[in-house]
């Protein structure tokens, strides 16, 4: 399974996209002074918060039970709303038929979520209110997900939009937010705000007259049959260990198995414990799912988890010992990535013997990049981009130190998920492929993406080696994954120039690749076909052993990559780019105009296209109609211990300030020496 | 363009401004002076007075972060090799030739 396709919906950013009954979106419902005086009135109410277990509430009107998720309706919270809420409850009343409100809304809840915090899925108890919930966003937004059955849908909530559920939508579907830091909105990473505040509006409901909705299967009037809210079932669980504990002492054994009574279908009120047992289990997975969510995808690690499983059956497993006797090309396929390199080098021109070694090196790392990077990059844009939105803490720290109003030039912005980390900081962000600039630039444009933050930034297209900006105008550089795509090592050195070239005396750069020690490597590099396509170094002086020989004993675990020949550390990592994702047509379609290999004729490629519903392949393409996907090839060099310190060490004027090793990858802080 | 005229003095500009009241007086809108002053402007001095004028900081707000070329292109001064811009993401890549 693929992680993007576990993840949430793509946020849309109206209700009628969301396509359910009773679901009303109404963006600017309060002016931004009537938002600051509301979010005054709040905080004016220091007494009012009462804290849950991630977040705070305040309640007017009627204090919600969150034990029995509702009112007791014969006990007011002390007064009538507010009149701060006045001038809402009025707009409402005036909007034509009320917006579906109920006639007298008299319950308020004020929600306060910070990044991370989300709200747990729930409907709206029927018995305890009377037609629709109304809520008012406020400061910042966040994505609110609907799901009945295995529908899950997504819509983005703007600040100062005001949402009305009611029919359907209120008493069939569950709603809720994700716990974490970013939404995905039409197909982009968007960071949450530092603050949402919500005030949901109700009616009690008057207990004479319940509820008689046309779902009963979700009506605890009609059924009965309402969920245990987790408090009900701490509770339980509570009775129940001291049940346990009675009966285990009564019958003096099996204290060493103490869940045995638990599954024990002879213990009397067994059916219960087993739903309740069911109802746990559904929420661990809910967590397991959040925190799946909330993982860090870090390139290299959750990569290589993520295409595990199908990887393992699409590709001769290497020998991971370098000694063992390693049979390449035993494929029957002719497109395995081996194969592809032997192609890559075909299709290069072999170097003419009148030219300079170093000229055909560099042509022949260009069309190496064009075809397994650039091309890949810009065909997988959308899909690459929806993997892509942890923010990385390592990366975080380092702008958490720039000072204030910096400017970071962000070298291989990607989806531009780095923008914005820092408020006060403006990012001039540039990438090679096209494909990852556009989806970036949609960050910058309100229009495209509604208000959650529009962070101050640039997108432009550029080569990281000749970087278009003038020279010492740059606070910091961030150079993020970028490094390990450039396939020489003299090409290597110049990039690393760029960007000291970019820092002001005094700035810093932060560039990370990946290593070759992969902390999962048989999830990783033991699957990843090395490569041996790439320029070599000239033999005495240059080459990765600069470094020196590593420390003894690590070759063993450097996987296939200790073949004997080829410039070690060099690999194909392939990506599955599913037919059915959102984007993946657009994208083969950009793969499809993308010239093939010279020589080959586009129509064959077009072909592909119609077959396979989808993707043509630029490079190494290939689909794999199987798992339903394209299998693009890139190209890395994956660095071995102290090899990118060295590669820093030969850049003129910089200063290597730190270097580490996290999550697979190597890391380098290094600085250029103030002006003397 | 004030500086301090005091014998011996080297760096008698600019001078700081200590504000006790401003006004404000309308003056007629003239672009052709405007563009006519920009280069007798020492830059770092005008910015040293506009820092604190908040009506200078929106202006400014505007023109560094609202105004986006959306399509078009940006010319080298010296070359006049055009980068297009499309959709608002200049495209900065090199012909083989020009590298």
């Amino acid at each position: 399974m693929l992680e993007a396709e576990q993840a949430s919906p793509d946020a849309v950013t109206t209700s009628e996209e969301m396509r359910i009954p009773g679901l009303l979106l109404v963006p600017d419902f309060v002016s931004p002074e009537e938002e600051a005086a509301l979010l005054a009135a709040i905080d004016a109410n220091h007494g009012g918060w009462s804290a849950l277990a991630k977040r705070r509430v305040q309640h007017y009107g009627y204090r919600f039970e969150y034990a029995v998720r509702g009112v007791d309706p014969r006990q007011r919270a002390g007064e009538p709303l507010p009149s701060w809420l006045s001038p809402v409850l009025a707009r409402i009343a005036a909007a034509p038929g009320r917006l579906g409100a109920p006639p007298a809304l008299d319950q308020a809840t004020v929600n306060e979520y910070t990044p991370g915090v989300g709200l747990a899925p729930h409907v709206d108890t029927h018995s305890a209110f009377e037609g629709a919930v109304l809520s008012l966003t406020l400061a910042g937004g966040a994505a609110m997900e609907l799901r009945r059955g295995g529908e899950r849908r997504a819509l983005l909530l703007p600040p100062r939009s005001l949402l009305v559920m009611g029919g359907e939508a209120r008493y069939a579907w569950q709603h809720y937010i994700p716990h974490r830091k970013s939404d995905l909105v039409g197909g982009i990473p968007v960071l949450r705000p530092p603050r949402r505040v919500s005030i949901t509006l109700r009616q009690v409901r008057d207990p004479g007259q319940p509820c008689r909705c046309a779902w009963p299967e979700q009506c605890d009037s009609q059924l009965g049959a309402q969920p245990p809210t987790r408090l009900q079932v701490l509770a339980q669980q509570l009775q129940q260990q001291q049940r346990q504990q009675e009966q285990q002492q009564q019958q003096g054994q099996q204290r060493e198995h103490p869940h045995h009574l638990l599954i024990n279908g002879q213990q009397p009120g067994w059916e219960q414990q087993q739903q309740e047992q069911r109802g746990q289990q559904q929420q661990q997975q809910e967590q397991q799912q959040e925190q799946q969510l909330q993982k860090e995808r870090i390139p290299g690690e959750s990569e290589g988890q993520r295409q595990d499983e199908e990887q393992r059956q699409q590709q001769p497993i290497m020998p991971v010992n370098g000694s063992s006797s390693h049979s390449p090309h035993s494929s029957k396929c002719a497109d395995t990535p081996a194969a592809a390199a032997a192609a890559a080098q075909a299709h290069a021109p072999a170097p003419p013997a009148e030219t300079e070694g170093s000229e055909a090196a560099e042509q022949l790392a260009q069309q190496l990049e064009s075809a397994y990077v650039h091309r890949v990059y810009d065909a997988i844009a959308p899909h690459f981009s929806s993997t892509r939105f942890a923010i990385w803490p390592k990366v975080r720290e380092f702008m958490e130190r720039l000072p204030r109003g910096a400017v970071v030039a962000d070298v291989g912005c990607g989806n531009g998920k780095y923008f914005g980390v820092r408020r006060d900081a403006a990012v001039l962000g540039s990438d090679r492929s096209t494909g990852l600039a556009a989806v970036a630039a949609r960050r910058l444009v309100p229009s495209t993406l509604p208000s959650l933050y529009i962070p101050t930034a640039d997108v432009l297209v550029a080569d990281a080696l000749a970087l278009p900006y003038r020279g010492g105008c740059c606070d910091a550089a961030l150079c993020v994954a970028v490094l390990h795509h450039i396939s020489s090592e003299e090409r290597r050195g110049r990039l690393l120039s760029e960007l000291l070239r970019l820092l002001r005396p005094g700035g810093r750069a932060l560039v990370t690749v990946w290593a070759t020690d992969q902390e999962e490597p048989h999830k990783t590099i033991a699957k990843w076909a090395p490569f041996a396509g790439a320029p070599q170094p000239p033999a005495p002086a240059g080459g990765s052993s600069m470094v020196g020989p590593p420390e003894g004993g690590r070759r063993e675990d450097e996987g296939a990559a200790a073949g004997g020949q080829g410039p070690a550390g060099d690999y194909l990592v392939p990506w599955h780019l599913p037919f059915n994702r959102a984007g993946g047509a657009p994208a083969a379609a950009a793969a499809a105009k993308a010239a093939p290999h010279p020589g080959e004729g586009g129509d064959a490629q077009r072909q592909l296209a119609g077959a396979g519903g989808a993707a043509a392949a630029p490079g190494a393409a290939r689909l794999d109609a199987a798992k339903g996907a394209v299998v693009f090839q890139r190209y890395y060099h994956l660095f071995e211990r102290g090899e990118l310190e060295a590669l820093v060490a030969r850049v003129p004027g910089a200063t290597l300030v730190d270097s580490f090793y996290d999550r697979s990858n190597w890391c380098a802080v290094f600085e250029r020496a103030a002006a003397v | 363009m004030l500086a301090c005229t005091i014998k011996g003095v080297q760096n008698g500009f600019p001078l700081k401004i200590q504000a006790e009241e401003v006004v404000e007086r309308e003056a007629d809108f003239d672009p052709d002076f405007l563009r006519h002053i920009f280069p007798k402007l020492e830059w770092a001095a005008f910015l040293e007075g506009a820092r604190a004028d908040e009506s200078f900081l929106k202006a400014f707000h505007h023109a560094l972060l609202e105004v986006h070329l959306e399509e078009g292109a940006l010319l080298c001064p010296e070359t006049g090799r055009a980068f297009k811009v499309s959709k608002g993401i200049p495209n900065m890549l090199l012909n083989e030739d020009e590298v």
